[in-house]
Formats: C-alpha cells, structure tokens, sequence
C-alpha cells in the first residue's frame, strides 16, 4: 500500500471521529481531502469509504447520527440526515 | 506505514506536534494535535483552543504515531506492534534523504507517554516547516507526479 492509500485511510479514521465528535465539518474537510487525494494519484477510495461518506454533501455516514439505513427489495438505501442525499448499495 | 522519512509526504492531520521553534514568539510552544492543513499553515487544537501556525519559518516536531485517532480501536494494537519494528530500521536509515530533513529523534517510551499521556511507541521527528509547504493533496507526489 502506497502513501496515498495510507493517508486516505488515515483520513477516513479521521473523518469517523470527527463526526463521532460533533463536528461535521471537520469530516467533510478530511473526505474531501481523501477524495482529492484519490483523485491526484488515480488510486480511488476503498469500497468501505465510497459507501460511509456522503456523495452530495461529503459527510461521513454514522447510522443515527448523520444517516438513516434501510433495507429496500435487494438493495441496502442509506440516507443523509444531514443533506437529504441517497445512497444505495446492493446485498446478496 | 508512516515513519520518519516518509512523513513530508504523509498525512500530518491528527499527527500530535510541538512547535519547537518559529519567527514569531507566539507560535513556540504551541502544541496539539493537527486539526487542518492548508497550503501555508496547519491548525492545531491545543487545550486552550485551535491555533493556527505557519509552515515557514517554523520548526515543528511531530511525533510519528502509528493510529492517528485519539481513540483506540480494534486496528491499534496490531498497527503498534508492526509499527514499531519497521520504525527501527527507518530510524537508522532515516539521514539519507535530505540534509535538513526528518533527523528522527527516538525518544524513549516513558518519555512519550508522560508528555502527552495517549501516544506511547511513538518516534519524534523534527521537520523544518518550509519543507511542507505544499497543497494537502499534492505533498504527497513530491518530485513524482504523474501530472504535468
């Protein structure tokens, strides 16, 4: 693993206890810079990153606290509390 | 992972660091975790608020901690065992890249832990702050971008 997955990695723990922190903005700061970073080193962000961050407002998703998580037919749909955005990722 | 010649390139936020030395008087002493970083500064949470401390001009000493989280969680011991024999070798090997460079400063355990009371197995490292005045996302290429 390369210094940009470590440091997205890093970030990502980072972001978690911001939010558990309160401070979400601090979060949207540390995602958006492992976005930027992923994006610079064309590397990507891991599956568990894509899937516990917000797409539209970049805040990490905390089950009852910045996201709502239900179960749809096939698919798991995870709602930003904070932006009203919707994520939905498939189970088997 | 993160260790003394890789950490110019490295995430600094939620890195514990000491301002050991800079042009103003204000900023010496200044110490904390890394909140922000931005191009020409880093924000840094002390107990008595956020301070923000320029790059240049300054000396600063991060302590290199393998979790950069302030809590622990199921990732910290497998992180720290791992982490401190590789910092061992980095430490000796840790001269080379540059002559202002990272001079990795091992200080003892019991050292570490009295002083900030969370980050035992920590290596200390002094980086003139000139040498991180970069964009957060772009410090990481340092000479080997793929762009431009």
């Amino acid at each position: 693993m390369g210094i940009p997955e470590e440091r997205i990695e890093r970030l990502f723990g980072l972001a978690r206890e911001a939010v558990v922190d309160d401070e979400y903005d601090r979060a949207r700061e540390y995602v958006r810079l492992a976005r930027r970073i992923a994006e610079r080193n064309r590397c990507g962000v891991p599956r568990e990153f894509e899937r516990k961050t917000c797409d539209d407002c970049d805040v990490y998703l905390r089950p009852g606290r910045t996201s709502r998580v239900r179960l749809g037919p096939g698919r798991v749909v995870v709602r930003c509390r904070e932006c009203g955005a919707t994520g939905r990722y498939p189970y088997a | 992972m993160i260790s003394p010649e890789t950490l110019v390139r490295h995430e600094l936020v939620g890195l514990p660091v000491r301002v050991a030395d800079a042009d103003g008087d204000a900023h010496v002493g200044i110490a904390g975790r890394v909140l922000y970083e931005t191009e020409r500064t880093l924000v840094v949470r002390t107990g008595s608020g956020d301070k923000r401390v320029p790059k240049s001009g300054t000396t600063l000493e991060f302590a290199v901690v393998e979790e950069a989280t302030a809590r622990t969680d199921e990732a910290a011991d497998d992180g720290q065992s791992s982490g401190s024999a590789s910092q061992l070798g980095s430490d000796t090997a840790g001269v080379r890249p540059c002559q202002s460079g990272p001079s990795a400063a091992g200080v003892s355990n019991t050292d570490a832990a009295s002083r900030r009371g969370e980050c035992k197995d920590a290596v200390y490292v002094t980086v003139d702050g000139t040498r991180l005045r970069d964009r957060p996302a772009e410090r990481t290429e340092r000479g080997v971008t793929q762009w431009r």
